[in-house]
């Protein structure tokens, strides 16, 4: 059961995101982003398909020991999946490839 | 007579009061001397201790990158049992330097050293989700592309612990 302060949590980092003050990274590990906030938190977003293709998401925060502080999952609070399609839309550098694409004056050229 | 006696006593204890003035206002000149040769002994002793414990992260770090680069030449060889043990080794090195050494790196360096022992940590739950079954080509590409980006973020932090031991250097020599 997502807190109030979860929501606010979430909602931040899908602001911050898009206005790409956190630095996400691609990790090893298949379809996972990972960032560090204020020197010590580690935040993780993972999706993953399920075997009725249905993906989930989830997200962790783990303390500067590796402890895990938080597990959020998509089920919890909706906005998880809106936060990694965020990620992925900058890491892709999406926005970017549509200015590209409609900025050039036709999508032929 | 006696007038001429008492005027001398006075002279005489008159030249005694100046005497012991001018001792007094020497004394506190000494006083404040000897506070700030005190003080700066102090700044000074401080500065070579933040020194040397600047020196001290420098070295650790130095390490550290080593270790990161040993990790890379073992993802290459696909020792992965090797890789696993040299990755819990460094997250665990890099978690120690930001508990002993907190105030001297930057937010943001420190941001690094996490990311570093994150995605290090990355690979090696990579690894135990394939269950001992052969890695294909695009999951190895992908361990050594995690492996150099953290290698980058030790050299970052390195890069910052040496440039402020070098100010602090210059601070203790009194450039």
């Amino acid at each position: 059961m997502a807190t109030s302060k979860d929501y606010q949590l979430v909602n931040h980092l899908i602001q911050q995101t898009a206005e790409r003050q956190i630095k996400w990274e691609p990790t090893a590990t298949e379809m996972q982003f990972a960032t560090t906030l204020k020197g010590k938190y580690v935040i993780t977003v993972d999706k993953t398909f399920s075997r009725v293709s249905q993906p989930s998401y989830w997200m962790t925060m783990t303390d500067s020991s590796g402890r895990e502080m938080l597990r959020l999952t998509h089920s919890d609070m909706g906005q998880v999946s809106t936060l990694y399609d965020q990620i992925e839309r900058v890491a892709l550098n999406v926005d970017a490839a549509i200015d590209e694409i409609v900025g050039d004056g036709g999508i032929l050229s | 007579m006696h007038l001429i006696c008492l005027e001398k006593a006075e002279n005489r204890m008159d030249w005694w009061t100046v005497v012991g003035t001018v001792a007094s206002v020497a004394g506190f000149a000494v006083s404040l001397w000897v506070l700030a040769v005190a003080r700066s002994a102090r700044s000074a002793a401080q500065a070579a201790s933040a020194s040397a414990r600047q020196r001290n992260l420098v070295e650790e770090l130095e390490g550290v990158s080593h270790k990161f680069q040993q990790v890379g030449t073992l993802i290459q060889q696909e020792q992965w049992i090797a890789v696993q043990m040299w990755i819990e080794e460094v997250t665990a090195s890099c978690r120690v330097m930001l508990t002993r050494w907190p105030d001297h790196l930057s937010t943001e360096r420190k941001n690094e050293l996490m990311s570093a022992a994150t995605l290090l940590s990355s690979i090696v739950t990579a690894i135990a989700r394939a269950e001992g079954e052969p890695l294909n080509p695009q999951q190895k590409k992908r361990f050594a592309e995690t492996q150099i980006r953290a290698s980058g973020h030790v050299h970052s932090a390195l890069g910052e612990a040496r440039r402020e031991q070098e100010r602090n250097g210059d601070l203790t020599n009194g450039d």
